[in-house]
């Protein structure tokens, strides 16, 4: 009897590990993978961060504030369950001065493919009204018995408040073109732009996309809701590529669990991510 | 199902035909003609006016008087609000307009900064953001564009420095030099044979100027200054840049695309290198101004191919009573030289203009853009361009002529010639209501090659526009319009509709957009597009067929304002084809 799942899983590995070890001239997609928390993805893999959310500021910096006391946060997903596509983040964050400021590791892959990034950020509140946050990168690409190599990257984030229900956000990633490796792989070049609504305490929506330069745009939206205290469901769409986002949120005191589901339509695969974060607000 | 959306699509249409109250807006940008439109400089200092300043002061006076397309007397006017006399603007009707439209509700913020950051949806996506701030005594701007399908986030990218120290006046960075007429330094936009360019071309320039356009290559890069002295002001300026185009014989091509996807385009990019030192003399006299332009530039390829060239040029006005004239001669070290004079006789509402200009074959010299009439500069010109304008009572006219001859090149090269005319009448019977019909003869010689001798024809183009703009209450605008493009000698003419409408309702406002075409004798229609604010497009029907577009402006606070625009075209009659679909969303943010 042959075991279909086992043999799926197999076949991609394969190809997967085969398309990173043995490219024909150069590397595809490195550090293509978003780096976004449990309950960004699942509502509908928001590229901002969240208030009440400290894991989504290694997206998005800019909802630390200057007065943000520490805080510590982490999560880990298996891309379409596959333990070899594994990503983990961790970031802590406090303040300094007038700044909000962060600290933020997030590692891909398995032991022959690893991408490593380290980002270092910054927030700064302009006349309460405009959050900007500066974030640097610095990429490491690792290939099993073929060397490593460094890029550094830098994040610019803007949220801007327009009233008590709507905020604006921006932000463009590596757009001084770094490049890694041998061949001088481009990284990855996004703009990210979206709305956020919050048109009462309990609902928080989303409107957004994310266009890395060398793909069609995405466009995003999704919702958080959370019907009973302490309980949040996530739910949103993406669109390019299709995948239905859900998850949900538990708030305990300080700490807070999160989980988030996709569902990939067109690959028939789905991914889970699980994240905790002890945070002050 | 197609049969049903069809169906729903025709009754949308019909509807939007037939009630009254859904028709168009009409903006102070608007009033220009859509096959001329301004240059986008002009666009982002009237949004960086309208979302920093609150009211026509001397700093948003001195701002406003780097728009393009201001008379003589509108800067004048502005110069002396900038020297903080109080003068009243009422007397001129476009000055007014132009306020009204920027400052529409008094306030009193205190701003210090403005963003916009706009997202243009077709085939891919283009991206724009520009940026200016007041810090002190320093004034700051930012620009950064990514056109469709180009790889990199920032493919052009711009900043300027602007402040006053003294009688100086720096800028570092991005900046532009208008000096005299445009002979040998100007913007990125020419003068153009128009109603109005009588005025336009009297315009000298003002010196150095911050440059705020998305025009990759136009704008010097370096360090420039204004200065006063006693008995005159210098503006001097010196650039090192990498520009997009090649070195051909005794001239720059430069590329005016700023599009970098094609590998030939990606290679072409920043392909020369370009230093220049200009500087400019000018002194006031009793009616009257002289000037002194002295300017070189050096230009290297990547395959070292290299070109120098020096260029001088002086001018000079002078206002006796009602007449007014001006002049500019400009030559340069390639042997080339180009001249421009015209006189205006004004009396109360009457004015008459005559321009002439001529410009030797291939003429060059750092970043002319005088007023001529063929854009291909191999083809130097001798024209005449004379304009009348007039009021009757509740009547506007304004006719102009202009009159072109291309110079001989070789020997034996057919001369080409042709001229344009205009009448254009404005009547306002009313207050909000307005009527507006032009009619625009075009005739230019071509030369078609055959394969015993060349034939050379002439088919002449009569345009007839007339729109209606009427204001029908404070929230609602409507303007209708209808355009007739005819062929000389030929039965058949293109045809179109346009029906417009705008309401606004408190923080929201909704425009809509439906155009009708049809086109014979390939003789394109143009018109303006549904646009987000400050932006300026311009639909081009063609092919027959239909659009419709729709314009969503909501504002969330004081401060900002989030815009949307969508559209659908037809490129049939009957429908019976995929419309192309566009949007574009711009956020506009203000501290």
């Amino acid at each position: 009897m042959v075991n279909f799942s086992f043999l799926r899983h197999t076949i991609l590995v394969v190809l997967i590990n085969g398309m990173t070890l043995f490219p024909p001239n150069y590397l595809y997609a490195a550090f293509d993978s978003n780096i976004l928390s449990p309950i960004q993805n699942a509502a509908g893999a928001f590229p901002f961060s969240v208030y009440g959310n400290s894991l989504s500021s290694i997206s998005d910096p800019s909802n630390l504030t200057s007065t943000q006391p520490l805080f510590g946060a982490g999560a880990i997903s298996r891309k379409f369950g596959l333990r070899d596509l594994t990503e983990s983040i961790i970031f802590v964050g406090s303040h300094y001065k007038d700044l909000g400021i962060g600290l933020g590791l997030a590692k891909f892959g398995n032991e022959t493919y690893k991408e490593t990034t380290l980002s270092i950020s910054a927030t700064n509140n302009i006349k309460d009204l405009l959050m900007v946050g500066l974030s640097f990168q610095f990429y490491q690409l690792n290939i099993l018995n073929y060397g490593q190599d460094n890029s550094f990257g830098f994040k610019l984030s803007a949220r801007y408040k327009m009233n008590a229900k709507l905020e604006a956000l921006m932000s463009i990633l590596n757009a001084h073109g770094p490049v890694i490796g041998q061949s001088k792989e481009n990284l990855p070049q996004v703009i990210s732009g979206g709305l956020l609504m919050k048109p009462s305490p309990k609902i928080t929506g989303q409107v957004s996309f994310s266009h890395d330069t060398d793909f069609p745009i995405s466009t995003r939206f999704g919702v958080i809701w959370e019907p009973v205290n302490h309980f949040h469901i996530a739910i949103g769409k993406v669109n390019q590529p299709n995948i239905f986002t859900t998850g949900g949120m538990f708030t305990f005191k300080n700490f807070r669990i999160e989980i988030g589901y996709l569902s990939y339509a067109n690959l028939g695969l789905v991914t889970y991510q699980t994240g905790i974060s002890y945070t002050r607000l | 199902m197609q049969i049903w959306g069809l169906l729903l699509t025709r009754l949308a249409l019909v509807i939007l035909a037939f009630n009254s109250r859904i028709l168009s807006q009409y903006e102070f940008i608007e009033n220009f003609d859509p096959e001329n439109s301004l240059p986008e400089s002009d666009l982002i200092i009237m949004s960086t006016a309208g979302s920093i300043y609150q009211k026509l002061t001397p700093e948003s006076a001195l701002l406003l008087s780097q728009l393009s397309f201001l008379t003589n007397e509108e800067n004048s006017i502005l110069e002396q609000i900038v020297l903080g006399n109080s003068i009243e603007i009422s007397s001129n009707t476009r000055l007014l307009n132009l306020t009204k439209t920027l400052w529409p509700r008094k306030t009193d913020l205190q701003i210090s900064g403005t963003v916009f950051h706009r997202i243009n949806m077709g085939d891919d996506v283009q991206y724009k953001w520009s940026a200016e701030f007041n810090l002190n005594q320093f004034n700051l701007g930012l620009f950064g564009e990514r056109d469709s399908y180009e790889s990199d986030i920032l493919d052009y990218k711009s900043f300027f420095i602007r402040t006053n120290y003294k009688n100086f006046d720096y800028t570092i960075g991005s900046f532009q030099m208008l000096s005299g007429h445009g002979l040998v330094s100007w913007r990125s936009f020419p003068v153009k044979s128009d109603f109005g360019t009588t005025n336009s071309a009297f315009r000298q320039g003002r010196g150095i100027q911050p440059f705020r356009s998305g025009h990759e290559s136009w704008a010097y890069k370096g360090f420039g200054w204004n200065q006063i002295f006693k008995n005159g002001h210098f503006s001097g300026g010196v650039s090192h840049r990498k520009i997009d185009g090649s070195i051909l014989g005794n001239k720059i091509n430069m590329s005016d695309l700023g599009i970098h996807v094609s590998e030939t385009q990606i290679e072409n990019h920043g392909n020369i290198s370009e230093t220049i030192g200009i500087g400019n003399w000018e002194s006031d006299f009793k009616n009257g101004k002289m000037g002194l332009i002295i300017g070189g530039g050096a230009w290297q390829d990547k395959k070292d191919k290299e070109f120098v060239n020096l260029v001088s040029s002086c001018y000079g006005s002078y206002t006796f009573t009602d007449l007014s004239i001006f002049s500019e001669l400009a030559l340069t070290s390639q042997n080339k030289k180009a001249i421009i004079s015209g006189a205006k006789l004004k009396k109360d509402s009457f004015q008459y203009g005559l321009v002439i200009r001529r410009i030797d074959l291939d003429y060059f010299a750092l970043r002319d853009n005088l007023f001529r009439n063929w854009n291909n500069t191999d083809q130097g010109e001798f024209s005449l361009f004379q304009e009348l304008r007039s009021r009757l009572g509740p009547i506007f006219i304004n006719v102009y002529s202009d009159i072109f001859q291309r110079l001989k090149g070789k020997k034996g090269e057919f001369v080409k010639t042709g001229n344009k005319s205009g009448l254009n009448m404005v009547f306002k019977p009313h207050n909000g209501l307005q009527i507006h019909t032009l009619i625009k003869y075009q005739n230019k010689s071509s030369e078609i090659y055959g394969f015993e001798y060349n034939q050379f024809m002439s088919d002449p183009v009569v345009t007839y526009k007339t729109t209606i703009k009427w204001a029908q209450t404070n929230h609602h605008d409507i303007q209708c319009q209808v355009l007739k493009k005819t062929l000389q000698n030929n039965s058949l003419s293109s045809w179109g509709l346009q029906l417009r409408n705008k309401y606004s309702l408190g923080t929201w406002s909704l425009k809509t957009f439906w155009m009708s075409s049809i086109i014979n004798n390939n003789e394109k229609l143009y018109y303006w597009d549904v646009t987000l604010p400050r932006e300026m497009r311009t639909k081009v029907f063609s092919k027959t067929g239909h659009y419709i577009g729709a314009g969503i402006g909501y504002k969330p606070s004081s401060l900002s304002t989030i815009n949307v625009r969508l559209s659908s075209s037809w490129n049939e009659w009957n429908f019976n084809i995929v419309p192309v679909v566009r949007a574009a969303m711009q956020v506009n943010l203000s501290i």
